[in-house]
C-alpha cells in the first residue's frame, strides 16, 4: 500500500508544474484572449445598447470610420504619438548623455527627473491643466513679466490642444526614457571607448558615431513602450482636456470609452477596441518576436 | 560610468565652458520637471483670494492648510459632499489584496515556467507576456458583462479580481525574469537532495527572492493605485476608486472653483506613490526598467 | 557503496541523438571518469544516471535495481555541480543538512553527521558562513560535504573543479583522490581535462558525439589509444603523427616515413619489430604511425640499443622548466620531442633522436583506428 501511494505522490509531484501554472494561465486565456473574441465578435455583430449577437459583417467598422469623432481621435492619436515618442526621445537621450559626464549630485537629479513616473495620468493632467489654466495660469505670469504678447491657452485652443497633451505627456515620461538610456550607457563596453579616444574620437564623437548607434535596441525599446503608452493614453486627455474643445482632443482611447459606456454604441466601441488592438500587435508582435529569439540562446 | 575623462583635456577654458553648459541645461530640466510639483504644493495652501490676485508662481503668504482638510473631509464629488477620505480607503481596500495576489500568483507561475519547463510552456510564456501590452479597451467591455454576471460590478472584490489578472501578466514577467538568472543547477541539487516542487520554490526560491518581491509589490501598487480606466468603467458614486474620486472632484461644477481645494486632492491622491518612490525609488526604476526591455 | 551498469543508454532530444548506445560496467568502489570536449555527451550521461534526465532507451542499473523510472532523491546517489549549486540563503551548516532533512533524519544524528563530514573536510569553522562569504576553495568543499554526508551508493562530479584556479585545482584533486580511498566510494566523474581524468581514475569512458571512444584503464588508455582521436585528446603535449608506408622484410616490418612531397624519393625506416598486433594485412599500404614526445630522446651515439636513431633539425625550442619542448625537422615531417632540460639545444642544431619505436602506436589512416 505504501509504494501505491508513494507512486500517487510521484504522479502528482510530476503533474504540479502543470496544475500551479494553470489557474493563473487559465485566467489570461479567458480574462485577455477570451474576451478579445468576444470583443471582436461584437464588433462584427449589430450591437447597439446591449450586446446583440446577430452578425452583420463589416458594418460597425464602416460606421466607425464614417464618424468624424473617430477620423480625429486617429489622427490625433498619430500626431500625439509622433510627436511625444519624438520629444520623449530627444530629451531622454540628452539628460542621459549629461548626465553620464561625472555629474556629482547625479542621484538626486536622477529622482528629480524620474518623479512624474510614480505618479497617475490623472494627477499629471489636473496639475497641467491649472498650470495652462488661461485666466490664471502660467500665461497671465509670463505677461505679468512683460511679454504682452504670451499665449499659453493651448488647452482651449482647438488646434493647440493635442499639443498640451504632448506637453504633459513628455513631462511625465521622458525622465523614464532617460533611465532606460542612462543604465544602457553604463553598460557600453569601457573597452571599445578607450580604443576610440586613442584613435583621436572627440567625446561628441563618440557619443554620436559609437556609443548611440549601438544603442539600437534601447532605441527599439523605447519607441515600443512609448507607442503602447500613447496608443492607451486615456486619463491623460479625461484629466487634462476631457477631448475638447468640442472633440479636438479625443484619442482613441477616449473615443472607446464614450461610445460604449455613454452612447449606448456597443458595436462601434468594440470594432475601435480591434482597431486600437490591431495597432498595439502590429508594434509589438514584430519587437516581442525578436526579443524572444534574441533570449532564446542563453 | 562612461570614462571619458581620459580624452578630455583637464583645466582648460574649452573644459569649463563644456561644463557650465551641461549644468545649465540639467539644472534647467530640473526646474522644468519640479515646475508643477511647486505649483501644485503652492496653490493647495493659497486662499482662494490669493490665488487670484496674486501669479501663479508666487509664494503662499502663510501656510494654510485647510484646503487640504477641506479635500479629505467636506469636497464635493458629484453630489456626495464627504471629502476623498471614503475614497481613500476604498483604494487601499483594493490595492493591498490585488497586490499580494498578482505577486503571489506571479511568483509562483515565474518559477514554474522556469525551473519546471514542459512542452509548451514557452507557449503559454509567450501568450501571458502579450498580456502585458494588451490594450484595455479591448477587454473593458466583456469585462463589465462578466462583472455583472458575477454580481460584483460595482464592487472593491470586481476591482480586486481585474487588478489581479491584468497584474498578472507583469508579475510573472518580473519573476521569470529574475529566476532565469538563478542557476538550473541549484534544483537539480535540490531534486537530488529531495526536496519537491513547493520545498525548493519555498525553503530555496523564495529566500533569495526579496529584490524582485520589492520590484514586483511597487511596480503593482503603483499600477493599481494609479489606475483610472477600470474604476471609472467598473464602478460608480461610492465604491470608485480615489483616482476617480479625484477626476470628479475636479471636475465637479457646482459652486465656485476652488483651485486650491483641487491641488490639496491632487497631493492627496499622488502622495501613497510618491512616497514609495521616495523610500524605495530604486526598486522602483528597476521595475520600471525590467518590466520594459526584456523580454 | 554500489556498482553501476548502464546498458545501451540512448538519449534523444527530439531527433537528436545525444547518447548513442553507451554501454558501461563499473564495480563497487571504483572511479570512473566520463572525459570528453563539451557537448560531447558526457554531461548528460550523468544527468541520466542522476536521474536527471530521463533514458529514452536501455537500462542503467545501480546496484541491481533497473532505476531508469525511479526519482532521483531514490536513486541514493549525490552530486557535486560545477558551479556547486550551495543554497544561497542557507549558512554552510544548512547546506550540509538539507539532504539529511529531506529525508526525515532526525536533528540530533543530522548534527552527528554534518559536524563529522565537517571536521573531514575542515570546513568545521565555516559553519554559520553563507555561500556568499566562502572563497572558491571553500565553497567546492562545501559541495562536496553536502554530497558526503549522505553516504550514497554512488557520487556523481559534474566537472567540480573546473572554476578553480589552477593551484587550488591540484590541492583539490588530491583531496577527492584521498578521499576516494578513504570511503571506497563508488564515483562517476565528468571532466574535459585529461590530467583530472588520468590521474584521478581507475577507469575512463571517452566520449566523442555520444559514443564512446575507449573505455580501458588510464594506462591503457595512454599507452594503447583505441584511435587517433584518443591518441591526440589524452597526452601534453600530443602525439606526433607521421604518415607512412609498411614494408615487410625477412623478420621485420618496416614503415617508410617520406621525407620530401616527392613519393619516391628518400624516406626515413623505422622498424616495427615486435608491435602487438598483427601487422601484415598493412604490408604495402599506408598506415599512421604515432610516437609521444617523450619517447624521442636525444643521443650522442649513433646506434642506440632498441632505438632507432635519426638526425633532424632544431626549428623551435620551448623550454617548459623540467623538460625543454623540441620542435624537430625531419624533412617535410615536424615533430615534437620532450627532452631533458640538461640537453642544451638551438635552433638550427642537428639532433640526434633516439625513438623508442617498442611504444610506437600504428593507426589505419581510413579508420583512424589502432592496428
Amino acid at each position: 500500500m505504501a509504494s501505491v501511494a508513494a507512486r500517487m505522490a510521484d504522479r502528482l509531484e510530476r503533474w504540479m508544474p502543470k496544475i500551479v501554472i494553470a489557474p493563473g494561465f487559465l485566467a489570461i486565456l479567458l480574462f485577455v484572449y477570451g474576451f478579445i473574441i468576444w470583443t471582436a465578435y461584437i464588433s462584427f455583430s449589430k450591437s447597439r445598447m446591449l450586446p446583440n449577437y446577430d452578425l452583420i459583417g463589416l458594418r460597425q467598422y464602416e460606421r466607425l470610420f464614417q464618424m468624424d469623432r473617430w477620423n480625429v481621435a486617429f489622427t490625433n492619436l498619430l500626431i500625439f504619438g509622433a510627436t511625444f515618442i519624438l520629444v520623449s526621445i530627444i530629451i531622454g537621450v540628452l539628460l542621459a548623455i549629461l548626465l553620464d559626464q561625472r555629474i556629482r549630485i547625479e542621484g538626486a537629479i536622477r529622482t528629480i527627473y524620474l518623479y512624474p513616473m510614480a505618479i497617475s495620468f490623472v494627477i499629471t493632467g489636473t496639475a497641467w491643466k491649472w498650470i495652462m489654466n488661461p485666466s490664471l495660469g502660467l500665461e497671465t505670469v509670463v505677461r505679468s513679466w512683460g511679454w504682452e504678447s504670451f499665449s499659453f491657452g493651448w488647452i482651449v485652443d482647438q488646434n493647440m490642444a493635442v499639443y498640451a497633451l504632448v506637453m504633459a505627456a513628455v513631462w511625465q515620461s521622458s525622465g523614464f526614457v532617460m533611465a532606460l538610456f542612462l543604465s544602457a550607457l553604463r553598460s557600453v563596453d569601457q573597452d571599445i571607448i578607450k580604443a576610440a579616444s586613442l584613435d583621436g574620437a572627440s567625446t561628441a564623437k563618440i557619443y554620436l558615431r559609437i556609443i548611440l548607434p549601438s544603442m539600437r535596441p534601447v532605441f527599439m525599446s523605447a519607441v515600443v513602450i512609448l507607442s503602447h503608452l500613447a496608443i492607451k493614453s486615456f486619463d491623460l486627455v479625461v484629466a487634462l482636456t476631457n477631448g475638447g474643445p468640442g472633440y479636438s482632443s479625443t484619442l482613441p482611447a477616449n473615443f472607446m470609452y464614450e461610445m460604449t459606456f455613454r452612447r449606448n454604441e456597443i458595436g462601434v466601441g468594440a470594432a475601435s477596441a480591434i482597431i486600437m488592438l490591431a495597432t498595439v500587435v502590429a508594434i509589438m508582435v514584430p519587437y516581442l518576436y525578436s526579443e524572444l529569439r534574441g533570449s532564446k540562446n542563453v | 560610468m562612461s570614462n571619458l575623462d581620459i580624452v578630455r583635456p583637464e583645466n582648460s577654458s574649452f573644459h569649463w565652458v563644456g561644463r557650465l553648459l551641461i549644468w545649465t541645461i540639467l539644472l534647467l530640466f530640473c526646474l522644468w520637471f519640479l515646475m508643477p510639483a511647486y505649483v501644485v504644493i503652492s496653490t493647495s495652501l493659497k486662499n482662494l483670494e490669493e490665488i487670484r490676485g496674486g501669479s501663479l508662481l508666487a509664494l503662499p503668504h502663510e501656510l494654510n492648510f485647510t484646503a487640504w482638510t477641506h479635500a479629505w473631509n467636506e469636497a464635493c464629488i458629484g453630489v456626495q459632499c464627504s471629502g476623498l477620505k471614503p475614497y481613500f480607503w476604498n483604494s487601499v481596500m483594493m490595492v493591498v489584496p490585488a497586490v499580494l495576489f498578482s505577486t503571489m500568483l506571479g511568483a509562483l507561475t515565474g518559477y514554474t515556467l522556469t525551473k519546471w519547463r514542459f512542452r509548451g510552456s514557452n507557449i503559454i510564456f509567450a501568450l501571458i507576456l502579450f498580456g502585458c501590452f494588451v490594450p484595455f479597451q479591448v477587454v473593458i467591455l466583456p469585462m463589465a458583462q462578466t462583472l455583472g454576471i458575477l454580481r460584483l460590478t460595482n464592487t472593491v472584490y470586481g476591482l480586486i479580481l481585474v487588478h489581479s489578472v491584468y497584474g498578472l501578466a507583469f508579475t510573472t514577467l518580473f519573476f521569470r525574469n529574475y529566476y532565469v538568472t538563478i542557476p538550473d543547477e541549484l534544483i537539480r541539487a535540490a531534486t537530488i537532495d529531495g526536496a519537491g516542487f513547493f520545498t525548493i520554490f519555498f525553503r530555496i526560491l523564495l529566500p533569495i527572492s526579496p529584490p524582485i518581491i520589492v520590484v514586483a509589490v511597487i511596480w503593482q501598487f503603483t499600477q493599481i493605485w494609479n489606475d483610472f480606466l477600470f474604476g471609472v468603467s467598473f464602478t460608480t458614486g461610492g465604491s470608485q476608486p480615489l483616482m476617480v474620486a479625484l477626476n470628479n472632484l475636479v471636475n465637479t461644477t457646482t459652486g465656485v472653483k476652488q483651485y486650491n481645494v483641487d491641488m490639496a486632492a491632487a497631493l492627496i491622491t499622488a502622495a501613497p506613490t510618491l512616497l514609495v518612490y521616495i523610500v524605495a525609488g530604486r526598486y522602483f526604476v528597476r521595475g520600471l526598467t525590467a518590466g520594459s526591455v526584456k523580454g | 557503496m554500489a556498482s553501476l551498469s548502464i546498458r545501451n543508454a540512448v538519449k534523444r532530444f527530439g531527433a537528436v541523438e545525444v547518447i548513442k548506445d553507451v554501454s558501461l560496467d563499473l564495480k563497487d568502489g571504483e572511479f570512473l571518469v566520463l572525459l570528453g570536449a563539451s557537448g560531447c555527451g558526457k554531461s548528460t550521461l550523468l544527468n541520466m544516471i542522476a536521474g536527471l534526465e530521463s533514458i529514452t532507451e536501455g537500462e542503467i542499473l545501480i546496484g541491481d535495481r533497473v532505476v531508469n523510472d525511479v526519482h532521483p532523491k531514490d536513486r541514493d546517489i549525490a552530486m557535486v555541480f560545477q558551479s556547486y549549486a550551495l543554497y544561497p540563503n542557507m549558512t554552510v551548516e544548512k547546506n550540509i543538512a538539507f539532504g539529511l532533512e529531506m529525508r526525515g533524519i532526525p536533528k540530533e544524528e543530522r548534527n552527528k553527521l554534518v559536524s563529522e563530514v565537517a571536521t573531514m573536510l575542515q570546513i568545521d569553522h565555516l559553519m554559520d558562513r553563507k555561500p556568499a562569504q566562502l572563497s572558491g576553495g571553500q565553497r567546492q568543499r562545501v559541495a562536496m560535504g553536502r554530497a558526503l554526508v549522505r553516504r550514497p551508493e554512488i557520487f556523481l562530479f559534474d566537472e567540480p573543479l573546473s572554476n578553480l584556479d589552477a593551484k587550488l585545482r591540484l590541492e583539490m584533486r588530491t583531496e577527492i583522490k584521498r578521499l576516494h580511498k578513504e570511503l571506497n566510494a563508488t564515483i562517476v566523474y565528468v571532466t574535459h581535462d585529461q590530467i583530472e581524468a588520468m590521474t584521478l581514475a581507475d577507469r575512463i569512458a571517452i566520449l566523442k558525439d555520444g559514443i564512446v571512444q575507449q573505455y580501458a584503464t588510464p594506462a591503457e588508455i595512454y599507452n594503447k589509444p583505441a584511435n587517433v582521436f584518443i591518441a591526440s585528446l589524452v597526452g601534453s603535449p600530443p602525439m606526433n603523427f607521421l604518415k607512412s608506408r609498411l614494408e615487410k622484410t625477412d623478420d621485420d616490418i618496416i614503415a617508410h616515413v617520406p621525407l620530401t612531397r616527392d613519393a619516391s624519393g628518400p624516406t626515413l625506416d623505422l622498424s616495427l619489430k615486435g608491435y602487438d598486433s598483427d601487422l601484415s594485412a598493412y604490408v604495402g599500404k599506408e598506415a599512421i604511425i604515432g610516437i609521444r614526445p617523450e619517447n624521442i630522446s636525444y643521443t650522442e651515439e649513433p646506434v642506440k640499443d632498441g632505438h632507432e636513431v635519426v638526425t633532424g633539425v632544431v626549428d623551435v625550442v620551448e623550454p617548459t622548466g623540467a623538460d625543454t619542448l623540441c620542435h624537430i625537422k625531419w624533412g617535410i615531417n615536424s615533430v615534437l620531442a620532450r627532452i631533458n632540460n640538461t640537453i642544451e639545444v638551438e635552433i638550427g642544431d642537428h639532433f640526434n633522436c633516439a625513438i623508442d619505436m617498442k611504444r610506437a602506436n600504428v593507426f589505419d589512416p581510413e579508420t583512424e583506428k589502432r592496428i
